[in-house]
């Protein structure tokens, strides 16, 4: 049932989020509730692709789980100009709501989560060398190029802390291009880009910039 | 999102049934060591977290609060209706109340599902319940009313659904259900077929499937009840 368009939704999602930043409640940035908002949308689109592969058994119903698909529909190198490489060497935690694994394969997955977990067959989860996890500041979203399927079995299991192997930030991007929920836009004269594919990550990308305006960021 | 339109809900109803019982069979052969908590246990969460998701972006993203479910009649079985087509039996004079008093039993966030339907007040407990903003942390009161499903964990908001999506947020909240319902006896009554819940003695329909997470997890509660599985 869709009373509303996808616009409207966007629109709706992003009034809701403005108003989470008008009560001066939170002691400090960690603790701001836009970081909650931002873990709910993403639950929502994680909810969607996690389980994708069980509902279709052969192949996977939903578009690739990277930006270029699911955002302006750009070309990978486009959207690399459009990020900055942060380079530092401290260890940066996935926040576990916002890690966007995409399982394709339902035998692979099936085993993963037969015999991941405590006192299981392959026993806990634990991050190697397949594990392949971009994360985008400051929006905190966690893009998996490989391991989705053992991922999954991470992101249910509470002690399972997932780490990133690259960092990027999403300024240019951010500066580069906006979202008014039909189509992804460019600042400089308005002109589309392509249209909105994915209500969630139009939500996102929004959001991200409402966190940097606001100086808020997962850490 | 542009999702492949070939799958209807009863299609997706059998795939993830039939992934559902391979996977029973799967750690059957394996044999997990004894305390290890049942792979099918994490296909239940996996479903709920769909199912709690679902509604709680419909919520984030309506503008008017109409048409919002509110209960399980609203997204599964209608409570009020006969489940026998011979006399007057509804789902709640098939439950059993399951007495926790001498050990409460956790309620698992993934199966939690409030359904909040109105935005003010969910706005409200986002900016102000927490760790640092003005209300504190989230902590579990009178006003939270929380029905436990055994054996499925599945655990349904009577009252509280604004506060509790912070629950959901909070890694380290305890939620204690108010009643914890054994629904085993319904599941003589009630077989969902992917497209309708049917009566189990005369296959005649009780109603037509409106949420495929719903009807997975009502069906997947039948295995556990089969392979004496719970939370």
């Amino acid at each position: 049932m869709e009373y509303y368009n996808t616009q409207r939704k966007f629109q709706n999602a992003l009034h809701f989020a403005k108003a989470l930043l008008r009560p001066p409640s939170a002691r400090s940035q960690q603790d701001h509730p836009l970081l909650d908002f931002v873990r709910l949308i993403g639950k929502g689109l994680q909810a969607q692709y996690l389980p994708n592969i069980i509902y279709t058994a052969d192949r996977p119903s939903l578009p690739e789980a990277n930006f270029a698909t699911l955002g302006c529909g750009m070309s990978i190198g486009d959207l690399y100009d459009c990020l900055v490489r942060v380079d530092d060497t401290r260890p940066r935690r996935v926040c576990k709501d916002l890690l966007l694994p995409f399982p394709w394969d339902g035998q692979k997955l099936m085993c993963d989560m037969a015999h991941i977990g405590p006192g299981k067959k392959w026993g806990d989860w634990q991050k190697n060398v397949n594990h392949h996890i971009e994360l985008w500041l400051p929006l905190g979203l966690g893009w998996v190029h490989s391991g989705d399927h053992s991922l999954v079995v991470a992101i249910m299991q509470e002690s399972a802390q997932v780490m990133a192997d690259e960092v990027f930030h999403m300024g240019p991007l951010l500066e580069t291009y906006y979202c008014d929920g039909e189509f992804y836009r460019r600042q400089e004269d308005d002109s589309i880009v392509g249209p909105v594919q994915c209500l969630e990550i139009a939500v996102l990308f929004e959001l991200g910039r409402l966190m940097q305006e606001n100086d808020l960021s997962f850490e | 999102m542009r999702v492949d339109p070939s799958y209807s809900i009863r299609k997706e109803f059998e795939n993830a049934m039939s992934f559902a019982r391979k996977l029973l069979e799967l750690s059957r052969k394996t044999k997990p060591v004894a305390g290890s908590e049942h792979p099918l246990l994490d296909f239940v969460r996996l479903m709920g977290r769909g199912l709690q998701s679902k509604y709680l972006l419909r919520t984030l993203c309506t503008s008017d609060e109409i048409e919002l479910p509110l209960d399980f009649s609203e997204l599964g079985i209608d409570m009020s209706v006969s489940l026998s087509p011979y006399r007057e039996v509804t789902f709640y004079d098939l439950v059993e109340i399951v007495d926790v008093a001498e050990q409460p039993l956790p309620v698992c966030r993934d199966l939690l599902i409030p359904l909040p339907w109105d935005r003010q007040k969910l706005l409200k407990s986002l900016a102000y319940i927490g760790d640092g903003r003005k209300w504190g942390a989230w902590r579990q009161d009178d006003n939270h009313d929380i029905e436990l499903w055994l054996p499925l964990g599945l655990a349904w908001a009577r009252s509280g659904d604004h506060s509790l999506v912070s629950s959901l947020l909070n890694e380290g909240a305890e939620i204690t259900p108010t009643d914890v319902l054994d629904i085993s006896g319904v599941y003589d009554y009630v077989f969902c077929d992917g497209r309708y819940y049917r009566r189990v003695e005369d296959e005649s329909i009780i109603t037509p499937v409106k949420c495929a997470e719903t009807a997975i997890l009502f069906e997947v509660g039948r295995l556990m009840v089969e392979n004496a599985i719970s939370f």
